[in-house]
């Protein structure tokens, strides 16, 4: 469902208003950044894909029909340029997904610092290992906490496909870190 | 048990991811089930270190760069021609409603007879084309293998797993060659197999996504009935993935009634 604000919004920027279109960019555009950013890793690419969503995004304004919500069809198509970025590269992603988070400590690190930091960097290379489709579903569910109903929507499948997709790559990530949750 | 995990799975993560306590029936299941109960203590310290990682700090604020595309791209909407004309905003209404309706009375007329209502378009071409879009194209086609849900009374059928081959963002497909495996005997029996077929080209499927569905998992069917011969083809498209597998089946004969779905010439049915 649409919210109101966003209702009126692409309503008149469906109607040619850029001014609109602006203030839907300036609502958006940090969870498209920050979706962008986890499913790729790094903060250039994370970019780029920000700005070609909503360019993508005003080029399909006419089709949308606001079935789904304004945010989720903004998303499907963030998931969708990573994929296809993620796909052309054919190569790792880079290793600073995890670095902003756990670097920020100046004076002695403690222990359980460093051990979640070394967590941290193996779970980025399973990551980084993981097949996209995968990593995105972690993203959407482990991370971002979305409900079934809204994955299924941005991936463009049934709910029960969202949920069994999930539980698999649930599995793998489990299965790959495991060596490093037991030591 | 195995079953009972199965069902847990998924409460066993929300809880890691949430914080919150376990409902009372799982909680119990994981009190005794060894494997759950690891599974729980994973999923709370992978959860942990994913939401850790998962913190975005800065926004780029992308506004400018945006508008600045968009400013480039021609779009005019109704409302911005009503505006640009000099004529009274009636007029051009009533062109537009009938000028709809003209083209759909057109689209009404032209529709194809066996379209199949599906988020995917197929269409079927020569082995000539295929050839040619194959020289430009480079596809990687793995060989075929029997279908192993082959059904008695049926020939041979044909799975081919592909590779893509080019994207369009305006238009993505996929070209897959399907290569069927036909006896060497002129009249081949149904239900024997022959020892070494040799695989030929019998057709193209051009599958495409809608833009903005390009890499969603679909999969549908049809079946198609030529009235003069009785053949009737079956194909199914599933895509998982990077994959498109395409399973295409014919029966020599068929039924007597219609199928459902596409029958090339339904007069003949009837007749």
């Amino acid at each position: 469902m649409l919210a109101t604000s966003d209702r009126d919004l692409v309503s008149r920027a469906q109607a040619g208003d850029a001014r609109a279109f602006d203030e839907l960019v300036s609502i958006h555009q940090a969870r498209v950044f920050a979706l962008a950013r986890r499913i790729l890793g790094n903060d250039e690419d994370a970019a780029d894909v920000q700005q070609e969503t909503f360019i993508r995004a005003w080029r399909s304004l006419n089709r949308f029909r606001g079935d789904a919500g304004f945010a989720t069809w903004l998303h499907r198509i963030t998931v969708n340029l990573c994929l296809s970025r993620r796909q052309r590269r054919e190569t790792a992603v880079e290793d600073s997904f995890f670095a902003d988070s756990l670097s920020h400590s100046a004076g002695p690190v403690a222990d359980a610092t460093l051990e979640r930091a070394e967590l941290a960097a193996e779970l980025r290379k399973v990551m980084a290992g993981m097949p996209a489709h995968f990593r995105v579903l972690i993203v959407l569910r482990e991370i971002e906490g979305r409900p079934f109903g809204e994955i299924a929507q941005v991936l463009g499948c049934s709910e029960p496909s969202a949920r069994t997709r999930a539980c698999r790559a649930r599995g793998m990530l489990r299965e790959r870190m495991r060596p490093y949750l037991e030591g | 048990m195995k079953r009972e995990c199965g069902e847990f799975e998924e409460s066993i993560w929300e809880c890691a991811r949430t914080g919150e306590e376990l409902a009372k029936q799982v909680r119990r299941h994981v009190g005794s089930c060894r494997e759950c109960k690891r599974a729980l203590e994973e999923a709370r310290r992978l959860s942990g270190t994913l939401l850790d990682a998962g913190r975005v700090a800065d926004t780029p604020d992308c506004r400018a760069a945006v508008m600045a595309a968009i400013s480039r791209e021609p779009r005019l909407s109704i409302g911005t021609i009503l505006s640009l004309s000099k004529g009274p905003a009636w007029a051009y209404a009533c062109g537009a409603v009938l000028l709809a309706a003209v083209i759909a009375v057109g689209m009404m007329a032209h529709r194809p007879r066996n379209t199949v209502r599906s988020p995917l378009s197929v269409t079927r071409t020569a082995p000539q084309t295929i050839q040619k879009k194959l020289f430009h194209h480079e596809q990687v086609v793995n060989a075929p293998t029997v279908n192993p849900e082959r059904k008695p009374g049926r020939i041979e059928t044909a799975r081919v797993a592909v590779h893509k081959t080019h994207r369009h963002h305006a238009a993505p497909e996929h070209v897959a060659l399907i290569q069927h495996p036909t006896p060497k005997t002129h009249h081949p029996s149904p239900a024997t197999q022959p020892r070494s077929p040799e695989p030929r080209a019998v057709a193209a499927v051009y599958v495409t996504w809608p833009e903005g569905n390009e890499t969603a998992d679909q999969s549908y069917s049809y079946m198609e009935r030529n009235a003069e011969t009785g053949e009737t083809t079956t194909c199914s498209v599933k895509r998982s993935g990077d994959k498109v597998e395409i399973y295409i089946e014919s029966t020599p004969g068929g039924p007597e009634l219609p199928v459902k779905g596409s029958i090339e010439n339904e007069s003949k049915i009837n007749a």
